[in-house]
């Protein structure tokens, strides 16, 4: 399922527009990362796409139809937001954290059936947590907290996934897990967009990269959207690329130190 | 592991075991075979009998009963909505607007079923201020609490002006009594509305129970699971204030069971809430009206019941806070 913005704008007070014409597709079998400094408005633009803000002007368009017409139900059956990782103050169990992911899906006052438990023990199977379902959901690892809400993402019969800064606070090894399972997810037909602050994980992970600055998107490859000189005008510091023998790439900030003793 | 016994089983028996031995008590202690015999019309029991259980007790012992279940499972729906496990049933101002109908009724002299008709419209219209407030200044249930906190202190305020200008020698001594809480003016006449307003509250926060888990995570969040949030936030305030003005309006101002009752639930089933709120509508039951038969029967002269969910609720809270810290690590 395909997700097409054109055109968006969006405003927090009416002044200084955070989004000012962006154009983004979202295709099924593509993970996007959405890079961008702080403030740039990566967030923002995951929440005008997944249909909880509205924009001021612009289209959005999912599979060919308008998400404003879609009810809330409609949407949250097709698109999932995978927060950054939180704290809730009662300590659910991870399974029934997976398990609120099957609330688009119920009948008007139910709570989950049979059937939506079965689903939410498959979402965990997919992401590899069965073993830690009846486990309070706070006593899981920053890392298996996001696969639990990929999980949940999943639960909800999602087609589209929008996670906002996922490898956020994760040692290399996590985020590796986390990426992968995105990337797995890609190739099971999904449609997936990431935020995130590390341009490396997105040379690794990606399909296509997205790099927003001065409130417009430029996507393309990867390779080519993260040149030095397009990061350098993002995030005001020099970057150097580099290249190993295996023909990876790896871009780092270059910005000279000057500080004594090194 | 699953309970031999069918859960609905056991959240009824709390509560019936406890109305049970609270039709057996009191200055005139009763056999359970006349209890039982009065309870099914047999025509075997003293007329005495009959009168005590149905007439005296069994109008007592459902309005005790109404009010447990009634302020603890607003207490659970208002800690989880509001996302915090220190929240009282009285946050949204349900308590104080209730405190000051009744005492405005009892200054003019009003009658009992008059006091308690106007100690829950100025409850139900606490909180509707409450509500209206807050729409001013945002969505967040943040905006909410401190428009609750506005409204119930403004009319602590007045209820502070009322008891000024109450004579002291009749009307200030029924207004102090009937704020301290009790249950002793129950009649059959005057339970209806209560036992009304208890079951649609129980009944709209059950249908709402399993959802309480989804609204209480961040707002974004549980708006990107397709729940319409703030349509549910409004009928779970709507049912919570419903259930705590009906409970303060019969028995006055009965503190610690809307928030203790959730805790020791929570300890007793964990914290998802489609457990959550039948085990505290259950075990708060079976607290008041086992309170409420203390009450009655320990001292001669009746104990105000609000005084003694507060000589309970203040250790038993401190223990269940503390077991929780250690043991759990978190609420649940």
């Amino acid at each position: 399922m395909n997700l097409h913005a054109t055109e968006l704008w969006f405003s927090y007070n009416g002044r200084h527009p955070v989004l000012q014409g962006v154009e983004v597709e979202l295709r099924s079998g593509e993970l996007l990362f959405l890079l961008g400094a702080n403030g740039a408005g990566k967030s923002t633009l995951l929440r005008c796409v997944a249909g909880l803000l509205p924009p001021e002007r612009g289209q959005i368009l999912l599979a060919g139809r308008a998400l404003p017409t879609m009810t809330a139900r409609e949407r949250a059956q097709h698109i999932g937001l995978v927060p950054q990782a939180h704290s809730p103050v009662f300590t659910y169990s991870t399974r029934d954290m997976v398990l609120m992911g099957r609330s688009p899906h119920l009948k008007r006052l139910a709570g989950p059936s049979r059937r939506d438990h079965e689903i939410a023990t498959w979402a965990l199977q997919s992401v590899g947590l069965e073993k830690l379902a009846d486990r309070p959901y706070t006593a899981l690892s920053g890392g298996e907290q996001r696969l639990a809400l990929i999980a949940r993402g999943l639960a909800q019969g999602a087609r589209v996934l929008l996670m906002d800064e996922p490898d956020a606070n994760l040692d290399p090894a996590h985020q590796h897990m986390v990426l992968r399972l995105a990337a797995q997810l890609a190739d099971r037909d999904l449609a997936l967009a990431v935020t995130s602050h590390n341009p490396n994980n997105a040379l690794a992970y990606s399909h296509r990269a997205g790099l927003l600055s001065c409130g417009v998107l430029v996507c393309g490859s990867p390779m080519t959207v993260l040149n030095p000189s397009a990061l350098e005008q993002a995030y005001g510091v020099p970057f150097a690329s580099l290249s190993g023998s295996d023909g990876r790439v790896a871009v780092l900030p270059a910005a000279e130190l000057n500080l004594p003793g090194r | 592991m699953k309970s031999p016994v069918p859960p609905w089983i056991l959240l009824l028996a709390a509560p019936a075991a406890a109305g049970f031995a609270a039709l057996l008590m009191g200055r005139l202690w009763l056999s359970p075979s006349e209890v039982l015999g009065a309870l099914l019309g047999r025509g075997d029991v003293p007329e005495l009998s009959r009168t005590l259980v149905l007439g005296v007790r069994l109008p007592r012992v459902l309005a005790a009963g109404c009010v447990g279940a009634g302020l603890s499972a607003a207490g659970a729906s208002f800690q989880g909505m509001f996302r915090n496990p220190l929240v009282e049933p009285r946050i949204l101002g349900a308590s104080s607007g209730a405190a000051l109908g009744a005492a405005a009724a009892l200054l003019l002299g009003w009658s009992t079923f008059a006091v308690q008709a106007s100690a829950f419209a100025v409850g139900l219209a606490a909180v509707a201020g409450a509500w209206l407030l807050s729409r001013g200044f945002g969505t967040s249930v943040l905006v909410l609490v401190i428009a609750g906190l506005v409204v119930a202190s403004a009319f602590d305020a007045l209820l502070g002006i009322l008891k000024y200008l109450a004579d002291p020698t009749d009307a200030l001594p029924a207004i102090t009594y009937w704020l301290l809480g009790g249950l002793g003016a129950v009649r059959w006449g005057h339970l209806w509305p209560l036992l009304g307003a208890t079951g649609v509250g129980a009944i709209v926060l059950s249908a709402a129970r399993w959802r309480l888990n989804v609204l209480s995570l961040d707002e974004l969040e549980a708006e990107s699971l397709g729940i319409p949030v703030r349509k549910w936030r409004l009928a779970v305030v709507a049912a919570g204030t419903l259930l705590t003005a009906a409970a303060v309006a019969a028995a006055g101002v009965i503190g610690w069971i809307g928030l203790l009752v959730p805790h020791a639930a929570r300890a007793l089933v964990g914290p998802d809430h489609a457990r959550l709120l039948p085990a505290s509508l259950s075990l708060g039951a079976a607290l008041v009206i086992l309170l409420d038969t203390v009450a009655r029967t320990a001292l001669p002269a009746e104990i105000p019941l609000g005084i003694l969910t507060g000589l309970v609720g203040i250790p038993a809270f401190a223990f269940l806070f503390v077991r929780t810290l250690h043991t759990r690590g978190g609420w649940r």
